[in-house]
């Protein structure tokens, strides 16, 4: 399985989802209502994201953003793989495959929402030729 | 928009109550409304502001039926799970299994289990359930002889569950009151004593997380050095040439944790309960132990109804007594009203150990989910209640504190007195 080259296109792709969301009507209010600023902390390599929800902005790690109540750290890979619907986010944990600090709670609830980026997400993958960071 | 019966039995302040409390509005819904429309169960779980609400089935005879129509009515994990509150769907796959599942999966995963479970299998332990349950017994001899109190669900209604349950999943000792204690927390999310400054979702994590990384430690010890134990069979286990993924296994085993260790416990608690409080149906059970103890265990289960809900979901236009349900509406069932189904269950608010016919819904209404481990929870009834009999009169009970919330009639906490028989 592939993941990600680097900062840049962790935003590119993982930042990408969130800014297509907080573009959509139906979603936008549901995401910005949960208040919750999360931190993505990619492995392998290291890269990091800052998803302001409620601000309706997503930040580059290295370009510093609002603290986050919660941080995920993920390697790319599994990031990749967890927004196309392929990774039990419990599970992963229970594995060490993805750490979670600060509260899990808001994290689950979103997950009904995420299942709905899943599609948008492979989609932009193939759209931009990604095919190999696509999971069949 | 269809309006919500004014008789609420969504809040959590109503499940905070115990059984005794709720049953009278039940037996009301029962009388009028043998099928109502409620608004969905308050939850901080996974709040849903477009969740329009659920069906309530209240009757021994719709329970039955929609038990046994799996083809209409689905548990699967998409349906958001068979509890009240929809869980998240992460946290369904990682510990509900094959409950929140329909066929043909269901089907697969179900059959490959219970070559794991079969009446062999159980049939071995008998005797060790036995010899534990006198063990649990012999324990109290000491506080019984000084005329101590003890407080029976840590003394004796938690013990033989999880001796059991571990001893046939092959939990090793050191794991066991941890595993008991995830399980338990895993369905106190509606009691503030396992919520405490957290929240629901957290309760549940958190007991998930110790169970998943119990069982994954298991199944790589289990892979080097196979025992005759129930994660061994799973590893081993095929049918169609399918194996469980060690994630099926986690969740199955979460499941089993949770079946196993909190049913039969309160079964058991209510049961020392129910016996100490109509000492007529104590006296009947030591008279002919051999003669009324399979009747007395059917009765225990229905009194005790130690699940008390679970959900399906339409998965098509259908009817229920005229009703018209469409695909995607909830329907919960509430087997501790059907257990107490007065036109099913003549004198149902009675304890009677001599009750028969019993098909109390105890152990589901029937259907592909029927509960497995009825027979284990059979045995366990029977040699833990013959003990205390044979040794002990319960002299004084005090108040049971009982667990809040909508899934399991829980006994949190019994004190007794127990007096040894000459």
């Amino acid at each position: 399985m592939a993941g990600f080259a680097d900062e840049d296109e962790l935003d590119r792709y993982i930042g990408g989802i969130f800014t297509t969301a907080l573009a959509d009507p139906e979603l936008a209010p549901k995401l910005q209502a949960t208040g919750l600023v999360l931190r993505m902390q990619g492995t392998d390599p290291d890269s990091a994201l800052v998803i302001d929800l409620p601000g309706g902005k997503v930040w580059k790690g290295s370009d510093g953003g609002p603290a986050a109540h919660a941080t995920m750290t993920m390697s790319t890979e599994t990031a990749n793989a967890y927004w196309q619907g392929k990774v039990n986010l419990t599970f992963a944990m229970a594995r060490g495959k993805v750490k979670v600090d600060g509260t899990v709670t808001k994290l689950l609830q979103l997950a009904p929402l995420s299942k709905k980026l899943f599609p948008v997400y492979v989609e932009r993958l193939r759209a931009d030729g990604r095919d190999d960071l696509v999971i069949v | 928009m269809r309006t919500h019966d004014l008789l609420d039995i969504s809040t959590q302040a109503f499940w905070a109550q115990p059984f005794d409390a709720r049953e009278p509005a039940f037996a009301q819904l029962r009388r009028e409304r043998p099928l109502s429309w409620h608004r969905p169960a308050e939850t901080d779980m996974l709040p849903d502001a477009d969740d329009p609400g659920f069906w309530a089935l209240v009757t021994h005879a719709d329970i039955t039926a929609v038990s046994r129509d799996a083809a209409t009515f689905g548990s699967g994990q998409q349906y958001g799970g068979v509890m009240m509150e929809n869980g998240p769907e992460d946290v369904l796959e990682a510990a509900h299994s094959i409950l929140a599942m329909d066929a043909p999966r269901h089907t697969l995963l179900r059959k490959l289990i219970s070559t794991t479970f079969t009446p062999r299998r159980v049939a071995l332990i008998e005797d060790q359930i036995a010899a534990q349950a006198r063990a649990i017994v012999d324990d109290l001899a000491e506080d019984a002889a000084a005329g101590r109190e003890v407080e029976l669900v840590e003394r004796v209604s938690a013990r033989l569950p999880m001796w059991t349950v571990s001893e046939m999943i092959g939990i090793g000792e050191a794991d066991r009151e941890r595993v008991a204690r995830a399980a338990n927390a895993m369905v106190g999310w509606n009691d503030p004593e396992f919520v405490g400054d957290g929240d629901a979702l957290s309760v549940l994590l958190d007991g998930l997380m110790t169970l998943h990384t119990t069982c994954f430690g298991l199944l790589e010890e289990r892979r080097e050095r196979p025992a005759n134990d129930l994660v061994t069979a799973l590893v081993q286990a095929e049918v169609d040439g399918a194996r469980l993924t060690e994630e099926e296994i986690a969740a199955f085993f979460v499941l089993l944790c949770v079946a196993g260790n909190d049913t039969t416990r309160q079964t058991t608690s209510h049961a020392v309960l129910a016996l100490h409080r109509h000492p007529d149906q104590a006296a009947a059970l030591r008279a002919d132990f051999e003669g009324m103890i399979d009747p007395a265990v059917e009765e225990f289960v229905r009194w005790a109804s130690p699940v008390l809900t679970f959900r399906r979901t339409a998965r098509r236009d259908t009817e229920i007594r005229g009703q018209q349900i469409a695909a995607g509406e909830k329907v919960v069932m509430f087997y501790g009203s059907g257990n107490r189904d007065e036109s099913v269950f003549p004198d149902a608010h009675r304890f009677d150990i001599a009750r028969s016919p019993n098909p109390h819904l105890g152990f589901g209404g029937g259907g592909p989910h029927f509960c497995l481990g009825a027979h284990v929870a059979r045995m366990q009834l029977r040699a833990i209640t013959g003990e205390l009999l044979r040794r002990f009169d319960v002299v004084d009970a005090g108040e049971p504190e009982y667990l809040a919330g909508n899934f399991i009639n829980g006994i949190k906490r019994l004190p007794v007195r127990l007096a040894p028989r000459a």
